[in-house]
This record gives structure tokens, C-alpha cells and sequence, in this order.
């Protein structure tokens, strides 16, 4: 028998314990970030992605933080380094970005990088890149309906916010004078660039312990192993042709106006090619994707479909190209708004490249989640302490039914892998008051298995607020698959004044849209409601266990209407039975005239 | 020194990501393009040209990129 000669020339053993040193390391970083930030974007949503490269520079490794950071960041740490250029470099620097068109996610959202030296030369670079709650602009917290790059807030291009270990007060002071919080954005940096130094401090010890030679090829064969067992996954699926379109409902300036997302995915032998040709152009509003977003889109949707027994670094990204056409609505051209496209068109796309899976590998996917971050920005001046305040809530929705189990309820769509903000901190912060936060009856898509829940929010305001918003799946809903059905819409209501009932934006204030606006003002004892959208159904709904149509009944997810016309399931209320012989009856009918109609 | 900004910097001939730097450059059909690296330049060769030849021409002649 042939002994299998490895293509690797570190031991399996030690790539495995660097890999996870290195990941561990990364996860170390996270947590060093949560606890020393002062934002609840940070320490609450942990908003933020902790990575590290190589020498070249390369990604080799990464901790499970948010999707649509870590596929960006794989573009934002090569450019930034070769901009400001290695030779440039020196121990105790640090560079920080927040460009969205270098390969960045959106505006908000802040990269710093530092090389490790190690005698005297760079062996790797450190990194994070973080959601900054407020980046000025005309909008507090940032979401809203802009028109361009300026009204977002302040862009810096790569420029070094530390030089030989000590502070560069000159970026320090243009941040913190050009946001609402410089309290929160001075604590926030530090805390990213802490845990920098952190990882820098990890990163020697592993090269002390294994030697620098070790170090270099293990991380290239920790890369080169991923590689590998992606293109096996990639190998095993047939070549071709699929495509798919997605869309977006509006970008809160025209009218209106829907947007494509077009999606061709190309398989061809071991690597895959995602071309968005024929998308739209790029909006006047805030949601176009920046090249980064749609990367990080593209590679989220592959790696949960592919990804289970793969490590995420340059490696496994090697096997796929992405074609976004420059001034689309999936790669903006200065200077176009975007800081929306990160939060509502990320899983749009995502659920955009679903469906074109869904023709190679159906029982993979899952049907359209909420597809929204449900980003509501609140700003104004608090009344205990008369500083200005910004804070970007965040929420959960349904995410859509799979195979063999039911969507989620109410988590982050899969772009964010966020939290939300607590009802104790979001009261003890900011001057709110949460009256109702429930799972929204009635809101997840029929199916053999379901759709995840979606929540119901009322937020009652304490003192004079400027709220802004950008939310998706009011026009449109989360569709099902293989004959799943859609799931609710989305909702975003208010009650002012001595008024009892709740009107949209456009209603209320001649918005153009009922999900995204700008710089409302609602005073003290007004009322905001969210209904977020559920997850669309997997499967037909007659084919649903009846016990568990029994069971979300009794649970008051669903009402009796919808467990005898969404599901065709007959229950007796007061004993909490099904009906078996009727059950059986009744989806005979429907199945009749659903053949006949 | 002249500062190049974003809206004077070029975007690779095939992914269409912004090239702040280092970018190199190809000849393909008589014209230079520039790519951010060899497997975009590989991938522009063998899909995005044949798949959008008239396309991608037309857009040069107005002096757009596709």
C-alpha cells in the first residue's frame, strides 16, 4: 500500500495548535474590546470583527464575529497596508481607516491595524474594524436617508492614529470634534487599539515558543489546508450556470423605486465565480453596497453553505472571484451614500444567492430571513446630563425555515451575528422607556417548517429625540421556498401627541418611505412601534407535523384561523387536541382545489 | 506630492474593487487594463471578456467602465 505523502511541511499537529492559538487569540481580542469599550454597539451588540495577517499581508486567522466585517476586512488590511506601504511602517504604529470605498463596509465602521515586529521585521498585523456609533454628519448614529458620502459624517482615509506607542492627538482630536459622543468614540478606539496590542503581545509569545521559521510555515500551510478543503467542497458540486434576482424595496429618497440585485454564479471545475452584472445602478439613497459588502455577502452566503469543517482565512477564500460592476447598486462609486447597504442590502444579497443555490444544493439552504437590521437611530441632548447622545438600536427577526428544522426567532440577520440593546441598558442610557418586547404573533412564513418569529418593540421617548431609520420588507416580504410561504412585513409606527393611534412615517410626517427617513423630531411621551419581519416557510405547509401546528398554537404563535388556513390542521381549543380524521380531510381539500386553482 | 484620492484611483478591470495602490498592469487585445491581481486577470481572460466582449467594448468606446 502507497503511503500518502502530506503537501504540507508542518506537522498536522502544530498547524492545528498555531491555527487555534491564533483563532483563540482573536476571540481574546473580542473579548478585551467588550469589556474595556465604553458603546453598546460595542459591549452589548459587539459589532466588531478581531483579525489577524500574515506578513504578505494575508488573513490567517479569525474569531466568530460579525459576517459582513470579516469578509471586507480580508480587502480593507491589504489596501490599507500597501497604501501606506510596509517600508512606512514602524514597531508601535497603528492605522486607522474608516473609507468606505477602499474595501471598507460603511462609514460607521472603523479599521485599525498594526504590524508585529519581531527583530526588527514585520511577521504579521493585527487588526479589527469596529461599528463607531456616531461619525457625525447629519445624522445621529448615521442611518438615515443621505444622499452622499459628506452628509454620513467624517471619512478618513488610512492615516496613523499611533506612531511609536504614544497617541497622535492630531487624529484623536479631528474624531472626537467631529462626532456627537467623543466620551464614547475617544473609549471605543482605545479599546480597539488595546486589543491590538494585546494580540501583538499573544503573537510573540507563539514565536518564542515554535521559532519564527515554524511560525512562517505553519501559517502558510494553515492557509494552504483551507484552500484545499474548499475547493474539495466547490469540486463536489456540478459545473454551471444559475442565477437568481433579488430586490430591494427602496432607498428612502426616490419614490418607490425598487432595486436588482443580480446575481450569476459560475461553477467551473474547483472555484466559483459570483458576477453581479446586470444589477442596478447605483441608488441616490444610502443602501448601495460598497465592494466590500458585497464580498463579505458573497463569501457569507458560501460559507454557510459550504463552510462547516473549513477554517476562515485567505485560504478559503482563494476559489472565489466576485464581478461587481463599479457605480452599481453592488459596488458605489465615490461619492455615493452606502452606510445602508451594510445593514439591508447585505442580507438581501445573501438571501439573493440562496435562492440561486437553491437549484444545487436545496437542502442546504433556508428560505429569505427578515433581511433587515431593523437600524433605528436615536440622537438628541439627555435631560439628567444635557450632553448629546446617538445611539443606533439594533434588532432581531425570523429567519427563514430550513430542511429539517424551523428558522430562528428573532436573531440578527445573518450579516450581523449582533446582539440587541438590553431593555435595562437601553433605559438606563439613553431617555426611553420599552413599554411592550414580545415575539410578533402571526409574523413567520408557513412552511413544513417555518419561519422564525419577529419581535414587536414599543419604545416610549422620555425627553425631545431625533429619530432615524433605515429598515427593509415594508412593501416587499420574505419570501418561502419549495412552496414555503412569505412571512410578514415589516412595520415602523408612531403615536405623537395626545393622538391614541399609531401612524407611519408617511402618514405622520410625509415621509417617502415607511422604512427609511431622516431626522424626525418626537417629543417627550411620544411613541414609536417595530414590528420586525419573520423568516419566509421551507416546504409546503400541508406537509407540517400537525403536533407541532398543535404546539405554536398553544404557544399563541399562531391563531386558529391560521392553524386551519395556513396549515390545514383542525384542533379542538379547549382540549388542545388536533383532529386527526378532520385534519386529514381538510388538507385533502385544500390539496384538491389548490390543483384545481 | 500629489495626493491621488478615491474618485482619481483606478478599480480592477475584472472584480471592480478600488486599487489605491500596486495595482499591475495587463495587455489584453491590444488594450492595457489594470487588475488588483493574477486571478482576476486569469478570470477577465477565460469569463468576464468572452461572456461581455461587446458590452465591455462599447463601454471603452464611450470611455465608461463595464
Amino acid at each position: 500500500m502507497q503511503e500518502k505523502v502530506s503537501q504540507f511541511k508542518t506537522d498536522p499537529i502544530t498547524i492545528e495548535v498555531i491555527k487555534n492559538f491564533l483563532v483563540t487569540t482573536c476571540r481574546e481580542m473580542g473579548i478585551a474590546m467588550m469589556h474595556a469599550s465604553y458603546s453598546p454597539m460595542f459591549n452589548e451588540a459587539l459589532d466588531f470583527s478581531c483579525v489577524i495577517f500574515d506578513s504578505k499581508p494575508e488573513m490567517i486567522a479569525q474569531a466568530e464575529f460579525c459576517p459582513a466585517q470579516i469578509g471586507a476586512i480580508r480587502h480593507t488590511v491589504k489596501w490599507c497596508i500597501k497604501e501606506v506601504n510596509p517600508q512606512n511602517l514602524n514597531d508601535g504604529d497603528v492605522v486607522l481607516t474608516n473609507d468606505p470605498y477602499r474595501g471598507g463596509c460603511h462609514l460607521p465602521e472603523f479599521l485599525v491595524v498594526k504590524p508585529c515586529f519581531y527583530n526588527g521585521e514585520i511577521i504579521a498585523y493585527t487588526a479589527n474594524i469596529a461599528h463607531m456609533t456616531d461619525v457625525g454628519g447629519m445624522a445621529p448614529a448615521c442611518f438615515g436617508t443621505q444622499q452622499n458620502i459628506f452628509q454620513e459624517g467624517l471619512r478618513l482615509p488610512p492615516v496613523k492614529i499611533y506612531i511609536n506607542d504614544k497617541e497622535n492627538e492630531d487624529i484623536f482630536k479631528t474624531v472626537c470634534s467631529n462626532v456627537r459622543t467623543p466620551k464614547n468614540s475617544y473609549g471605543d478606539l482605545k479599546a480597539m487599539i488595546g486589543s491590538l496590542y494585546l494580540a501583538e503581545q499573544r503573537i510573540k509569545e507563539l514565536v518564542e515558543k515554535y521559532g519564527i521559521d515554524v511560525f512562517q510555515q505553519a501559517t502558510e500551510d494553515i492557509k494552504n489546508v483551507s484552500e484545499r478543503k474548499m475547493r474539495e467542497e466547490i469540486s463536489k458540486m456540478p459545473d454551471g450556470e444559475w442565477e437568481s434576482d433579488g430586490f430591494l424595496e427602496d432607498d428612502g429618497v426616490v419614490p418607490d423605486k425598487m432595486y436588482k440585485i443580480k446575481v450569476r454564479i459560475i461553477l467551473r471545475g474547483d472555484e466559483i465565480i459570483v458576477d453581479y452584472t446586470g444589477s442596478s445602478r447605483q441608488a441616490l439613497g444610502p443602501p448601495n453596497q460598497t465592494f466590500g459588502v458585497t464580498a463579505s455577502a458573497t463569501y457569507n452566503a458560501i460559507f454557510h453553505l459550504l463552510g462547516t469543517e473549513i477554517d476562515f482565512n485567505e485560504g478559503c477564500y482563494r476559489p472565489i472571484t466576485i464581478i461587481a460592476p463599479p457605480g452599481s447598486f453592488v459596488n458605489v462609486n465615490y461619492p455615493g451614500a452606502c452606510v445602508g447597504g451594510n445593514s439591508d442590502t447585505h442580507p438581501t444579497t445573501v438571501n439573493t444567492l440562496m435562492y440561486a443555490f437553491s437549484k444545487i444544493l436545496p437542502e442546504r439552504i433556508s428560505a429569505m430571513d427578515g433581511g433587515t437590521c431593523g437600524c433605528i437611530a436615536i440622537g438628541g441632548v439627555h435631560p439628567d446630563t444635557e450632553e448629546p447622545f446617538a445611539h443606533l438600536h439594533l434588532d432581531g427577526v425570523g429567519w427563514g425555515g430550513r430542511v429539517d428544522h424551523d428558522g430562528n426567532d428573532s436573531v440578527f440577520v445573518k450579516n450581523g451575528n449582533c446582539g440587541n440593546t438590553p431593555v435595562e441598558v437601553y433605559e438606563s442610557r439613553y431617555p426611553v422607556l420599552i413599554e411592550e418586547y414580545m415575539l410578533q404573533e402571526g409574523s413567520a412564513g408557513a412552511g413544513k417548517y417555518r419561519g422564525g418569529y419577529g419581535t414587536r418593540r414599543k419604545v416610549k421617548f422620555l425627553a425631545d429625540t431625533i429619530v432615524s431609520a433605515h429598515t427593509n420588507y415594508h412593501v416587499l416580504k420574505p419570501q418561502g421556498v419549495f412552496w414555503g410561504k412569505a412571512a410578514s412585513n415589516a412595520q415602523l409606527k408612531f403615536r405623537c401627541g395626545d393622538s391614541t393611534e399609531f401612524r407611519t412615517s408617511k402618514e405622520q410626517f410625509n415621509a417617502i418611505s415607511l422604512g427609511k427617513f431622516i431626522n424626525l423630531t418626537l417629543h417627550s411621551g411620544d411613541e414609536l412601534v417595530w414590528i420586525s419581519p419573520g423568516g419566509g416557510g421551507y416546504g409546503d405547509s400541508l406537509e407540517r407535523d400537525p403536533t407541532l401546528v398543535l404546539k405554536d398554537f398553544i404557544e399563541e404563535r399562531i391563531t386558529l384561523r391560521e392553524v386551519r388556513e395556513d396549515y390545514g390542521v383542525v384542533i379542538d381549543p379547549e382540549k388542545r387536541a388536533v383532529n386527526m380524521e378532520k385534519t386529514t380531510e381538510l388538507r385533502r381539500r385544500m390539496r384538491d382545489a389548490h390543483q384545481r386553482g | 506630492m500629489r495626493i491621488k484620492e478615491v474618485n482619481e484611483m483606478p478599480k480592477c478591470a475584472c472584480c471592480g474593487i478600488l486599487i489605491p495602490c500596486n495595482g499591475f498592469k495587463k495587455k489584453h487585445h491590444g488594450r492595457e487594463l489594470i487588475f488588483c491581481e493574477e486571478n482576476c486577470y486569469r478570470v477577465y481572460k477565460t469569463y468576464k471578456f468572452p461572456t461581455y466582449k461587446e458590452q465591455i467594448l462599447e463601454a471603452e468606446r464611450k470611455r465608461l467602465i463595464f
